[in-house]
């Protein structure tokens, strides 16, 4: 069942002077084990959006239904906390237990499992993230590198085994090879377990990679939702939203400009060049 | 998207008040204090009343902020009525009822007990309404500098609050950001008795303090990068000169305290 | 020694106490006057530390850092040091000392003793320069994180430095912030020729410098013009870094036999050469 977020409205410090209406009206579904993602200015809303998907804010207005849990019953929460997994930026400033093992059994631990199942989701999550259990889980937190982190704090959300993973620029900070590792992590649980993926991001390149859908939020309000493709066909809004494209797209915006035409808005840098490549080859 | 908090609830202004020399709103205040607590006879009292609705015409500041100081105060005003209300003995006895009883001069004491804490909370509050943080740190930094002869660390501790101001909203976002995050593993801060609500506050307060030690580390490095070496030889770029107004004030404020003495010395 | 060297680094090695790599190894290079230079390096190589030794906040275990002839081995030497290399750190929050955005920008002159009112011009000065004076009264804390980096930069204005240095301080802003950074630090080396080194991870950020150095496992590997550094493709990808994207896909179109020249790196460069292959 998907994420259904109907009209959602939110103001923060609603009827005060210092009233701000945050999100304005949206709609969207979420679909099961899509990779949506979420762009936007600095300001447009996408932090308060996500919040709103496992509860943390209640909507001022509208609803927002996860597999048809209603965010605003307290006593749904725990359960939609347990099927929608949320990662903040820079999650490793989280971290706060004795060992690695103690940290990621946190949220298994708060939904009431077991020892013995907690045991086994602590190692299979440690897996995922590429830290060995072995090397890893009596460690402490606060020994492991900047990236280890960040890994142990991910393995933390999927130790709950989410249906849905909602990630708040997870690639913040990461040098080149750390972004690739984590974004092909990201899609790999999509790909193997089908778990929902949602994922905001400033960099477009990023999220041009792997998403099947884009959604675009503008001042609170969401100016559309679309395969990528449509989505990088705006570039002039999108421009004018104070957002950049994708390399690839900026290429083919300015071949346009030098009137070479230029059918597909490719977002990935390989498709644009095969279509090059191809034109070169074709013309002789 | 954090709420702007105002420390101290400071309220930028121009009046003559606020631009009295934050030393001397010092000393003013505690020549106030003193003056509140010199007053004993019902006539008098109405001297420290007029004293301070003047002092708030002078400030400027609307009549809801006195509201708003006592407010939080507002328990503890009761609390303070009824106690002295039943705990003062007297001989006139006003009310009886089996063994609970009250006289004229409980009444009285009640009274003027209440008045005293009315007028220190809202006098006080002048202070933080008309000077900024950073005024009150700096007034209190000159004020304790002549202390430095004797090794006490003025300039220290005067940096430790500007600091502390500064971080202090940071740090609120943070503790909040970190909340939502263990919530989303499914902490839960709200339910339980004291204890368990205690221990639940460890994913948060673990992460804030080694956050915290983190953040102390990079700034001293800012900080030495930008030649911070101490406070010898550090000038400021805002300096505290007195002006007139400081003076007269102070003048002012001296003689009504002894004015007040000598009207409860004379009797009436 | 470099004549017109305004930072002279020679044979410098370093090691943390208690830790059993050696951070760098015989780094040698110098940087000039009014140039712009960039310091890149995978997590590890050894550039955060480089980059804390050209202000004296780590003093090398072998070999020399000079700034201006002085050494930063001596004591007397440590507050002029300072003044001349400013540094902005990677964290926008962790480097605002108070809470009022025109005091944060007057810390540094305050602690150089300057006078009162002079203070106040350089202040004002500052701002002026990095477009931040309606900010002046403003709380630090609420700032975005472009804007705070543009007044740490003004902070380090107000002491009159010879020399900008970034360590990575753009890693944790915005792409809008990012660009404000830049733009901001651009305009002081075109303007005012100040002396800029930008230690960062994102090549995309090397191409606009005079000169690129290249760090790998604390080693000085390369050294060149950012068209030089970035056609070592194999060099780089042996020190664990990138070619910016633009640069990748022009060599991919190279390899497929596309008459492009060897030197565009941008997007811009790039589709003016493909205009001009693919409409003859």
């Amino acid at each position: 069942m998907p994420i259904e977020i109907k009209q959602l409205s939110h103001t923060y410090l609603p009827g005060s002077q210092l009233a701000y209406p945050a999100l304005c009206d949206i709609s969207l579904t979420i679909e099961d084990g899509e990779f949506l993602g979420i762009i936007g200015h600095t300001g447009s809303g996408k932090s308060t959006l996500i919040q709103h998907l496992n509860g943390l804010l209640l909507p001022t207005d509208g609803s927002v239904l996860v597999d048809g849990l209603d965010t605003r019953e307290k006593k749904l929460r725990k359960r939609i906390r347990s099927l929608v997994g949320m990662v903040f930026q820079y999650p490793e400033y989280q971290l706060f237990e004795e060992t690695v093992a103690r940290d990621v059994a946190f949220g298994p631990k708060n939904m009431g499992l077991d020892e013995a199942e907690i045991k086994v989701r602590v190692n299979e999550a440690l897996v995922l993230v590429g830290l060995d259990p072995a090397e890893f889980s009596e460690k402490s937190p606060f020994e492991l590198s900047g990236g280890e982190k960040r890994r142990a704090a991910l393995a933390g959300i999927l130790a709950m085994r989410p249906k849905y993973l909602v990630l708040d620029e997870p690639m913040a900070g990461l040098d080149p090879r750390g972004r690739r590792e984590i974004l092909a992590l990201i899609e790999s649980l999509r790909r193997d377990f089908g778990t929902g993926i949602v994922m905001v991001s400033h960099s477009m390149d990023d999220v041009a990679m792997f998403a099947d859908r884009i959604a675009v939020l503008d001042k609170g309000a969401l100016f559309m939702v679309d395969k990528p493709e449509t989505v990088f066909s705006h570039s002039a809004e999108l421009i004018d939203m104070g957002l950049n494209l994708p390399q690839a797209t900026q290429l083919v915006r300015a071949l346009r400009m030098r009137g070479i035409a230029m059918e597909h808005d490719y977002f990935r840098m390989e498709e644009l060049a095969q279509d090059l490549i191809g034109r070169w080859h074709h013309d002789r | 998207m954090t709420a702007n908090i105002t420390l101290g609830q400071y309220l930028p202004g121009n009046s003559v008040v606020h631009r009295l020399d934050p030393r001397t709103k010092i000393f003013l205040m505690v020549i106030y204090i003193a003056i509140v607590f010199v007053v004993k006879s019902l006539f008098v009292f109405l001297l420290p009343v007029v004293l301070l609705v003047t002092m708030f015409a002078f400030a400027q500041i609307p009549a809801s902020y006195f509201f708003s100081a006592l407010k939080p105060m507002k328990w503890l005003l009761v609390f303070m009525f009824v106690i002295n209300l039943f705990a003062t003995q007297g001989e006139t006895i006003l009310f009886q009822w089996k063994f609970i009883k009250f006289t004229q001069e409980a009444l009285e004491q009640a009274f003027f007990m209440t008045l005293r804490l009315i007028l220190l909370v809202a006098g006080t509050s002048i202070l933080t309404l008309t000077t900024s943080p950073i005024a009150l740190t700096d007034g209190l930094e000159k004020l304790m500098a002549p202390l430095r002869k004797l090794r006490f660390p003025a300039h220290e501790l005067a940096m430790m609050m500007t600091i502390a101001l500064r971080f202090i909203p940071t740090l609120m976002e943070e503790t909040d950001r970190i909340q939502k995050a263990q919530m989303a593993r499914g902490a839960d801060f709200e339910s339980g008795n004291i204890f368990q609500r205690a221990k639940s506050m460890i994913p948060v307060l673990v992460p804030l303090f080694v956050s915290a030690f983190r953040r102390a580390d990079e700034l001293a490095m800012a900080m030495e990068s930008r030649c911070y070496h101490g406070g010898e030889g550090r000038t400021r770029m805002r300096e505290l000169h007195f002006h007139a107004r400081d003076l007269f004030s102070t003048v002012f404020l001296v003689a009504f305290l002894v004015g007040i003495i000598l009207l409860e010395k004379m009797p009436l | 020694m470099t004549p017109n060297a305004l930072i002279e680094i020679v044979n410098v090695g370093f090691q943390y106490a208690g830790a059993e790599k050696i951070a760098l190894k015989n780094i040698s290079l110098s940087i000039q006057k009014g140039e712009v230079v960039a310091i890149v390096g995978h997590n590890g190589s050894g550039k955060s530390t480089l980059c804390k030794m050209l202000n004296a906040l780590l003093i090398p275990s072998e070999g020399t850092v000079t700034i201006e002839n002085m050494d930063t081995r001596e004591e007397k030497n440590l507050l002029e040091i300072r003044r001349r290399v400013g540094m902005v750190f990677q964290n926008p929050d962790n480097q605002l000392v108070t809470t009022i955005v025109e005091e944060d920008v007057g810390f540094g002159p305050e602690n150089l003793g300057v006078p009162p009112a002079e203070i106040r011009t350089r202040v004002d000065a500052a701002l002026k320069e990095v477009e931040m004076s309606e900010y002046a009264e403003k709380a630090s804390h609420a700032l975005s994180g472009g804007q705070k980096q543009r007044v740490a930069i003004a902070g380090l204005l107000a002491m009159q430095p010879e020399v900008l240095v970034l360590d990575e301080a753009t890693a944790m802003l915005d792409p809008r912030g990012r660009e404000e950074v830049l733009s901001t630090v651009r305009k002081l080396n075109r303007e005012r020729g100040m002396t800029v080194v930008m230690i960062t991870q994102f090549m995309e950020e090397a191409l606009d410098a005079d000169r690129v150095f290249v760090l790998a496992e604390g080693h000085l590997v390369m050294e060149g013009t950012p068209k030089e550094v970035f056609n070592e493709r194999a060099l780089l990808e042996a020190s664990r870094l990138e070619a910016p994207a633009f640069v990748k896909l022009r060599d991919e179109l190279l390899t497929a036999g596309l008459p492009i020249s060897h030197e565009a790196m941008t997007c811009e460069a790039l589709a003016d050469e493909l205009s001009r292959v693919l409409h003859a």
